[in-house]
């Protein structure tokens, strides 16, 4: 996957996580909804912060096949 | 929710790092400090990451995310007070996800681990007693039912016993370095999880630390009932011990074992918990 797009995903999903907690707190939004939104969006915003600066850097490896 | 979410995957890896402190302490080593999970999770997160040529990327990377998410979903369930039966089903999503992790990559190490994830399957068992127990005795599955009927009648730990060490076998299978843990055994490496590294593993490790939060604190709610922070916190921390307690000082079980203890400790816990619905 290529940096910008895990870069605008991880914008994306910050917004949403943010905008659905303070939804969530001024009662726009009901706790179910706002939880539906971070189950959703929380692991897509862990993921894209991790991988901000790491993504790209390596090259593609065999995986370990023992001795 | 944010907030609550956050203190679990804190609470959750500083949980993990208790665990293997106390392991280490009973096993006469000095052991990590117990903030290494956390530690652990920061180093892998700034780890150079990329997907194995031999992985389907979709299931290597998304299962990461679905880890994640089931156990977010989960501890909304608890926080709201909502059914057992939902934390159960998402208990039993997590087999999905070791089985994914497992087979995603393409090595044979991480497939053993995804297919000793299924035939550990047994290691679900005891929630039907927990559930048939619980329902018997108290006519609810609803978390804040079972709450309110702590609240009236006392913990359920001391009527129901029999279901409380039944959902106990349940959490101290899903910990790490139990007798138990055959999915990620060391003669497989790191089990299912050998070939994700980097961000990749730090990702598992949230998921594992909101899990351990979540069952730790179900537990104390279904069987002990409402308690306040520092009342919580204490019994959470002394649950955590005592199983820290039995992955020291017990060997992993071989895969055939490990099914088999787990299958005749639940046929004595369904005798017992028969007799105690004979009785009642």
């Amino acid at each position: 996957m290529e940096k910008w797009k895990v870069q605008t995903m991880t914008i994306a999903a910050f917004i949403v996580v943010i905008g659905a907690w303070a939804a969530g707190l001024v009662g726009l939004i009901g706790q179910g909804a706002t939880a539906a939104l971070l189950v959703v969006f929380f692991p897509v915003l862990c993921l894209g912060m991790m991988l901000w600066w790491t993504l790209g850097k390596g090259e593609d490896d065999l995986p370990f096949m023992g001795y | 929710m944010l907030v609550e979410l956050v203190i679990a995957v804190v609470m959750g890896l500083l949980f993990l790092g208790i665990h293997r402190k106390v392991i280490a302490r009973i096993q006469g080593r000095p052991g990590p400090p117990i903030w290494q999970e956390i530690l652990h999770t920061l180093k892998f997160s700034f780890k150079e990451t990329w997907v194995p040529r031999t992985a389907s990327t979709l299931l290597y990377v998304g299962i990461i995310a679905v880890a994640m998410g089931i156990w977010t979903a989960a501890l909304y369930v608890v926080l709201a007070g909502g059914s057992i039966l939902i934390l159960f089903g998402i208990y039993m999503l997590h087999k999905m996800v070791e089985h994914g992790v497992g087979l995603s990559p393409g090595s044979p190490y991480a497939k053993f681990g995804g297919i000793r994830s299924v035939i550990s399957a047994s290691s679900e068992i005891p929630l039907f007693a927990v559930i048939g127990g619980i329902y018997f005795f108290t006519g609810s599955l609803m978390i804040s039912d079972l709450v309110a009927y702590q609240a009236d009648n006392g913990p359920l730990l001391l009527s129901i016993l029999p279901a409380a060490i039944a959902m106990y076998l349940v959490i101290l299978s899903k910990m790490h370095y139990g007798p138990f843990s055959i999915v990620e055994a060391k003669e497989i490496v790191s089990g299912y999880q050998t070939e994700h590294f980097g961000v990749w593993r730090a990702g598992l490790q949230i998921g594992d630390a909101i899990k351990t939060f979540v069952l730790l604190y179900a537990f104390v709610l279904i069987f002990v009932g409402q308690l306040g922070p520092v009342l919580l916190l204490v019994a959470m921390l002394a649950l955590l011990v005592s199983l820290s307690f039995i992955c020291a000082v017990s060997p992993m079980l071989s895969p055939y074992d490990s099914v088999t203890v787990q299958m005749v400790a639940i046929c004595i816990l369904v005798v017992w918990l028969g007799v105690l619905v004979v009785i009642g």
